[in-house]
């Protein structure tokens, strides 16, 4: 099956950005395709290469990067958003890339399953 | 983009309170300028969004109820409130 995923929360703060990271992993250990992570609301912070968690926790936004890159995963930061909370091309984690609403609307429509985490 | 599917739009925030209900409302409008079939719900305190002569200039935030308008110019019809 082919996910789209939607991401609304920041990561540390939430619990949300860890669950849709954790279900894109099972979904892909299962075979299934993760085509793409949207990122909105507060979300938008997974995207920032600034983050610099402790040693001893989990780097959320490298994890995000990674899977990118190994299963090339399309992640998308929403331009409105990003900017209201100063993520811009600047600050980007690899892996990431900033574009427009349409971009969770053709998830929506591409995929078999749109599914959304946070509150 | 030439499927059509149906997206049910969530609403359960206050209007004020958070920017979940401002956000909410731009990718509703979004997804029905791509002419995909929007519905709308509203529930718990989701059905503050759409009180009557809200006045948001004490608190400095943004009043986005009369964006509310733009949604008959959408043909978003399916409004449900619990």
């Amino acid at each position: 099956m082919k996910f789209g995923i939607v991401v609304n929360e920041g990561p540390y703060q939430h619990q949300a950005s860890d669950s849709a990271y954790l279900f894109c992993k099972a979904a892909i250990a299962k075979g299934h395709t993760v085509w793409r992570v949207f990122f909105y609301h507060d979300g938008v912070n997974n995207a920032t290469k600034l983050t610099e968690p402790p040693q001893d926790d989990r780097n959320i936004v490298n994890r995000w990067s990674k899977l990118a890159e190994e299963h090339g995963v399309d992640l998308v930061v929403c331009v409105a958003a990003a900017m209201r909370r100063g993520i811009r091309d600047e600050n980007l984690a690899t892996g990431f890339r900033i574009s427009g609403l349409g971009q969770l609307v053709e998830a929506g429509t591409l995929t078999d399953r749109l599914v959304t985490f946070g509150d | 983009m030439s499927d059509i599917k149906k997206f049910m739009f969530v609403n359960r925030k206050a209007p004020h309170g958070t920017i979940y209900a401002l956000e909410s409302l731009e990718v509703v409008l979004i997804t029905a300028a791509f002419d995909q079939d929007v519905s709308l719900v509203f529930l718990d305190d989701g059905v503050y969004q759409l009180k009557k002569g809200q006045q948001t200039k004490g608190i400095e935030t943004k009043n986005f109820s009369t964006t509310f308008r733009a949604l008959d110019g959408y043909d978003i019809e399916k409004l449900y409130v619990e």
